[in-house]
């Protein structure tokens, strides 16, 4: 089933998108060499080493030229700290309190007064959203609080969330939030986290048992079908961290499987194949014929649990039966079974038997039902009655005892109206086929009265 | 969610915050990217630090063409091949072994068969000429003149160290799928 690929496909499956978390101090590492470029390099919009210089000149300057006011020199020094900032320069940083504090205003205002969801302190916060399954809790706290104090006093949050989306929040607001890719489904069930976190440098992911995972949208495949919690605890730059969590919910699949029963072949009606159903945790069955490209073939079909297929359907080529098993939730697995070939038309022949056990209350007369499998009378078995034909059945010591031109009249196990003596007794075939092709079978039987030992 | 274009916008005013989402959202895949042409993940933390400097200070040279993220790939190869230059001064052809050149059976692979891990580790065992030249044609699908122009070889140089490379990791992976060799 799987693809098949060359070195280069494999190469580049595997390693295309791989992504490696680099270690904490790299980004502060980068940073401090950036800006030390910057400013050594001339750029006449940004403040670097030339602009520096350029200011200690005029300063040394008028420094020289108005030493004996020292007035002037200090508005002038309040006019360069009032020039233009430095790029570096960066939005104050805020404190966490300050920033747990501010979203639920800012939310507030954006609602339009919408008080529903207040920044009431609660152990957890419950949003039902639009999928019923996805129970998501939200909550916030300060990483060095959280340590300090009892967890029932952590400040907690609402979600600011409207119509499925979220409101980017006050610079440096740690806000941690994610959506999936789903959040039910059939297992095993791979599910793409998609980070939706604001002002975070990290996030670790704890989904079901497996150990902690980082990244930014990582990838799931939960293969145990019931409840999975899944959470994100995102790290902000004060080291604060706040998670958020989402359940996803497996559903278990179903195991289709059955095996195919030939119906008895040549007996009464057409051949069939009985389909014999060993699912197990389904609900509702659909079973098709698959021609031998396993494209499915019409004609026939069936929801029935164990369902007959006339061999008609599939006139001397092979084919498949699939069954697809679907359970209450809507997964399902597919069997796929090839159907037994049918045996090829064999040229017309007798068949006869090695031993018979004659009615022993008297002669019969011979005559016997085809479809009657009893063996009191010595015949041949045959699918096509030949056009010609004759048995002769001799004893030991060469005695015609039965001789006939009509195949439904076996020996009866009489000779003259007596028992035959028990033993074995030669018998000769001989005819001709409806295609004039001629026969000759001889061979021997042993006569066995059943109330003799 | 930042876009990339207010990120984009942000880096060339030389905006910090801009600069830090930029970071955050692609050091992992670069480091990715930087972690197969080092020799390990120090040397790969390196070539990522030097590389975002790069695209920092040059951020406004990036003309849209193309995705942001392949051109700041393009300077993390570059800089991993600085590097390589750097260090190993120069001696390309010297770590490669004599391999025929018989033509060698296109081997198939499932998907199943090895982790990104331990294709890293094979890789990472691969003379160093032939990882580069792997690398940058099956990895960033560079053509075999613009490889010959990043190393300074001949364009047939390049290809001739692909075949071998190729045909050198395949041997390894048959191997290491037949459990012959364990990769440490």
């Amino acid at each position: 089933m799987s693809e098949r690929m060359n070195i280069e496909q494999l190469v580049r499956s595997k390693l295309e998108g791989q992504e490696i978390t680099p270690s904490p101090g790299t980004w502060k590492r980068i940073q401090r060499r950036v800006r030390w470029k910057q400013f050594m390099r001339f750029d006449p919009g940004k403040f670097n080493i030339f602009y520096a210089a350029g200011v200690l000149v005029t300063a040394a300057g008028l420094i020289a030229l108005f030493q004996s006011d020292p007035e002037t020199v200090r508005t002038e020094d309040r006019s360069r700290r009032q020039g233009p900032a430095p790029s570096e320069m960066i939005t104050p940083v805020q404190t966490d309190r300050e920033a747990a504090d501010k979203v639920p205003l800012t939310g507030e205002t954006e609602r339009g007064g919408d008080t529903a969801r207040k920044n009431v302190p609660a152990k957890e916060e419950v949003i039902v959203t639009g999928d019923e399954s996805a129970r998501e809790i939200r909550e916030q706290s300060s990483g060095n609080a959280a340590t300090e104090k009892p967890p029932a006093e952590v400040t907690r949050e609402t979600a600011v969330r409207e119509e499925g989306t979220v409101r980017e929040p006050a610079y440096n607001t740690l806000v941690a939030y994610f959506t999936s890719s789903a959040t039910s489904g059939c297992a095993p069930l791979k599910v793409r986290f998609f980070n939706q976190s604001a002002n975070h440098l990290s996030t670790t992911w704890i989904m079901g048992t497996s150990t902690p995972v980082t990244g930014e949208n990582p990838a799931y495949t939960f293969t145990e079908p019931g409840r999975h919690h899944v959470t994100m605890t995102a790290m902000g730059e004060g080291g604060q961290t706040a998670s958020f969590s989402q359940v996803i919910e497996v559903y278990p699949v179903p195991v289709a499987d059955f095996i195919i029963e030939e119906g008895l072949p040549g007996s009464d009606g057409p051949q069939t194949y009985d389909l014999i159903n060993c699912s197990t945790g389904a609900v509702s069955y659909k079973w098709q014929v698959l021609g031998e490209n396993k494209n499915p073939l019409e004609g026939w079909a069936s929801d029935a649990f164990h369902p007959s297929l006339p061999a008609g359907v599939l006139p001397g080529q092979p084919g498949f039966i699939r069954l697809v098993a679907t359970n209450e939730h809507g997964c399902s697995q597919a069997a796929v079974r090839e159907l037994p070939q049918p045996p090829l038309p064999a040229g017309p022949q007798l068949r006869f038997p090695t031993a018979f056990s004659p009615n022993t209350a008297g002669p019969t007369g011979g005559l016997y039902s085809p479809h009657e499998k009893r063996n009191d009378v010595f015949h041949p078995v045959f699918d096509t009655e030949p056009l010609d034909y004759r048995l002769r059945i001799y004893s030991r010591r060469g005695v015609l005892v039965f001789e006939t031109q009509d195949i439904y009249r076996g020996w009866d196990g009489y000779y003259l109206q007596d028992r035959a003596a028990a033993g074995v007794y030669v018998w000769m075939a001989d005819g001709k086929w409806l295609n004039g092709e001629e026969f000759l079978l001889q061979g021997d039987v042993t006569l066995i009265w059943s109330d003799q030992r | 969610m930042t876009g990339d274009k207010e990120i984009l916008a942000g880096c060339i005013k030389g905006r910090q915050d801009a600069q830090r989402k930029l970071f955050d959202k692609y050091s992992r895949l670069l480091l990715g990217v930087c972690n197969r042409y080092a020799q390990n993940l120090e040397e790969a933390e390196d070539i990522l630090q030097d590389g975002f400097v790069k695209i920092f200070l040059n951020i406004k040279d990036f003309k849209g063409e193309g995705s942001l993220v392949a051109w700041m790939r393009k300077i993390m190869v570059n800089t991993a091949i600085t590097n390589y230059h750097k260090m190993r001064k120069h001696r390309y052809h010297d770590d490669l072994e004599e391999v025929s050149e018989l033509k060698f059976e296109d081997h198939s692979w499932g998907e199943a068969d090895f982790t990104g891990e331990e294709l890293l580790k094979v890789i990472r065992q691969m003379p160093e000429g032939y990882r580069l030249v792997f690398g940058l044609y099956a990895l960033e699908g560079f053509k075999h003149r613009e490889i010959a122009e990043i190393l300074a070889i001949d364009e047939n140089t390049s290809k001739s160290q692909y075949s071998r490379a190729r045909r050198w990791l395949q041997e390894k992976l048959i191997k290491l799928k037949d459990g012959e060799e364990i990769v440490r």
